[in-house]
């Protein structure tokens, strides 16, 4: 298998992470429905439904903005943009990515670091003491999906600037 | 160099990276990370990159979000689009222009469970252009009315425009809903007033449709009764207090999968499909609301939406003129940018002038949320007019836009009206009893 075909096969990584990531949106869903009915109908909701829910959502954003991004949902302006010559499209889109790729690889680094230092202060939520470190490591987890799908594009990016000149 | 003209500064490059087709997220998030490192030390700057991801990723409020656009992906699967548009065409199918307005009707009644423009003018076109094709309808009329007919998708609750100007502004999320609701049913009722005076100069634009009984009229209604339920649940659970917003919007997404799956639209594939569009569409906007937010603490250091706003409201302009300033640049910003992006871009730096002008920001929001909506319908940027031509190929754009021209002097209109009778928006607010 050459390096260009393995490249592309990554993608597995941000799917699976969606899937992961749908799977928390359901579990949100149902919760939050939950909690309310056993609130009003049995009169005891769900104890710590509120810091589940808030676990939930970072999973769910987290395990998603590389999926996004291999689905090209992640909004820019394009009108001025689809003007400018083939080339340069080509030039500052690499520059954008390379961009992205650095700065979403620092919030990934700043994540871990997060991480050690609640590790540290073992900092808990607080009604079901869960510990909040795994979710920061989550975190940067997620943004290194979106790094690797920031590297597919630039390897797009590379190769279709190759076919031009050849 | 001064703070403020630091924040300036910031705010040009930020527009030079968006022209270059920077990600919007990422562009904010670039620039406030290099702006706070500038006026207060590199640590500071990855400090920011560090705290910010972590507080709005896990942030409750926020929920709301992902709840209510899944609650309109289960409305959409649901297909309930095709009965609504039923019921109102046996209402209103006889008029002159009759399928226009059903149209309207069903985008209005549809609006009221998806809190999406784009996706009620989506399900709409697919149900409603081969109707109106039927019946010889002008394509200006037909493909027109849905773009207009689409854009009530934001402003009748659930809306997630209004959650996202709530969340930025910190104003409850209930009252903008309820504020929703009349301006909704104004510009709906204007829609429709156009429609009928396009038919009445040009009768061949929209021939009436062949006349239906009561009888039919009345049995129209049984395949839409569960959809209204759902919308009085959600809505009244807030406007009384029962529940919050969040609450609501996860019970409303609940209910319309449940709707879904009672009209055999539901299966494990359809619901993945769901889950995932949901998943990508969240992802978006906290990618945005994370960068605005990491923007935000640098502008806010450089002191400038502040200076701003004391420096308008120092001015002593009338309040209509510098609406009517505000207005023209969010026309402006429409014409070249999606609606959410633009409300997260701007909400940080124009609120404060609002606030030092002591303008009611619910009504300030429903004034927003409508101006973007035209934004949704005026080229070269239209977004509901691409889906429209998505569904309707073969209708040439600028056909398209001709049409939308009528809906945008009706949308003009309620922007008059809003600000010439604020109580339209603010009335149901003042009078619920959540929050």
């Amino acid at each position: 298998m050459d390096f260009e075909t393995s490249w592309r096969k990554l993608g597995v990584i941000s799917r699976m992470f969606a899937r992961l990531g749908a799977l928390a949106l359901f579990a949100m869903m149902m919760l939050t429905t939950t909690d309310v009915v056993c609130r009003y109908a049995l009169n005891s909701p769900i104890i710590g439904a509120f810091e589940i829910t808030e676990f939930l959502v970072l999973i769910l954003i987290f395990s998603f903005i590389g999926f996004t991004q291999s689905q090209n949902g992640h909004i820019a302006v394009d009108i001025l943009f689809t003007r400018f010559p083939k080339r340069v499209q080509l030039v500052v889109g690499f520059v954008n990515h390379l961009v992205c790729l650095l700065l979403m690889g620092l919030i990934a680094w700043m994540g871990v670091m997060t991480g050690l230092e609640l590790w540290e202060v073992g900092e808990k939520s607080s009604n079901l003491h869960i510990p909040k470190y795994p979710f920061a490591f989550f975190l940067a987890l997620g943004c290194v999906v979106a790094c690797i799908e920031y590297v597919r594009d630039l390897m797009e990016l590379a190769m279709s600037s190759k076919e031009r000149e050849e | 160099m001064s703070s403020e003209l630091i924040g300036v500064l910031g705010i040009v490059s930020l527009f030079v990276l968006l022209a270059l087709r920077m990600y919007i997220g990422m562009g904010m998030a670039l620039l406030g990370f290099v702006g706070v490192g500038y006026l207060c030390g590199i640590s500071s700057g990855t400090y920011i990159l560090g705290i910010v991801p972590m507080a709005e990723g896990s942030s409750y409020t926020l929920t709301v979000i992902p709840l209510f656009v899944l609650m309109g992906q289960f409305a959409f699967l649901s297909g309930v689009s095709r009965d609504l548009y039923d019921t109102a065409y046996a209402w209103m199918g006889h008029f002159r222009g009759g399928l226009a307005m059903a149209t309207i009707l069903a985008c209005g009644g549809f609006a009221a469970i998806c809190g999406s423009s784009l996706a009620t003018g989506a399900t709409m076109a697919m149900v409603a252009i081969p109707e109106m094709d039927k019946y010889k309808y002008d394509p200006r009329l037909s493909t027109g009315c849905i773009a207009a007919g689409g854009t009530l998708g934001i402003l009748i609750p659930p809306s997630i425009g209004f959650v996202i100007y709530g969340i930025l502004t910190e104003q409850s999320i209930g009252k903008l809903f309820m504020a929703g609701f009349m301006p909704g049913f104004m510009l709906g009722g204007l829609f429709l007033l156009a429609i009928y005076l396009q038919c009445r100069l040009n009768p061949a634009m929209g021939p009436s449709g062949t006349p239906t009984s009561w009888k039919t009229k009345i049995t129209s209604l049984k395949g839409t009764w569960g959809m209204l339920i759902l919308f009085l649940i959600v809505m009244g659970g807030i406007y009384l207090g029962i529940f919050t917003p969040t609450e609501a919007a996860g019970i409303g997404a609940f209910g319309a999968m449940l709707f879904a799956l009672c009209r055999g639209k539901l299966n494990l594939p359809t619901l993945i499909q769901a889950l995932l569009d949901t998943g990508k569409t969240t992802a978006m906007i906290f990618l945005i609301i994370i960068g605005a937010n990491i923007f935000s603490a640098f502008l806010g250091l450089t002191q400038l939406p502040t200076h701003l706003a004391n420096f308008v409201a120092g001015l002593a302009l009338p309040k209509v003129l510098v609406l009517a300033i505000i207005i023209v640049i969010y026309v402006a910003l429409g014409c070249v940018m999606d609606c959410y992006a633009i409300m997260i871009l701007t909400v940080p730096i124009l609120f404060p002038v609002i606030e030092a002008l002591r303008i009611d920001p619910i009504w300030f929001g429903v004034l927003m949320v409508i101006v973007l909506e035209v934004g949704l319908i005026t080229p070269p940027v239209g977004l509901n007019v691409f889906v429209i031509k998505g569904a309707a190929p073969d209708v040439p754009l600028t056909t398209i836009f001709q049409g939308i021209w009528p809906f945008l002097l009706a949308a003009v209109l309620a922007i008059v009206l809003l600000t010439a009778f604020p109580q339209i928006a603010t009335f149901l607010p003042e009078k619920m009893l959540g929050t």
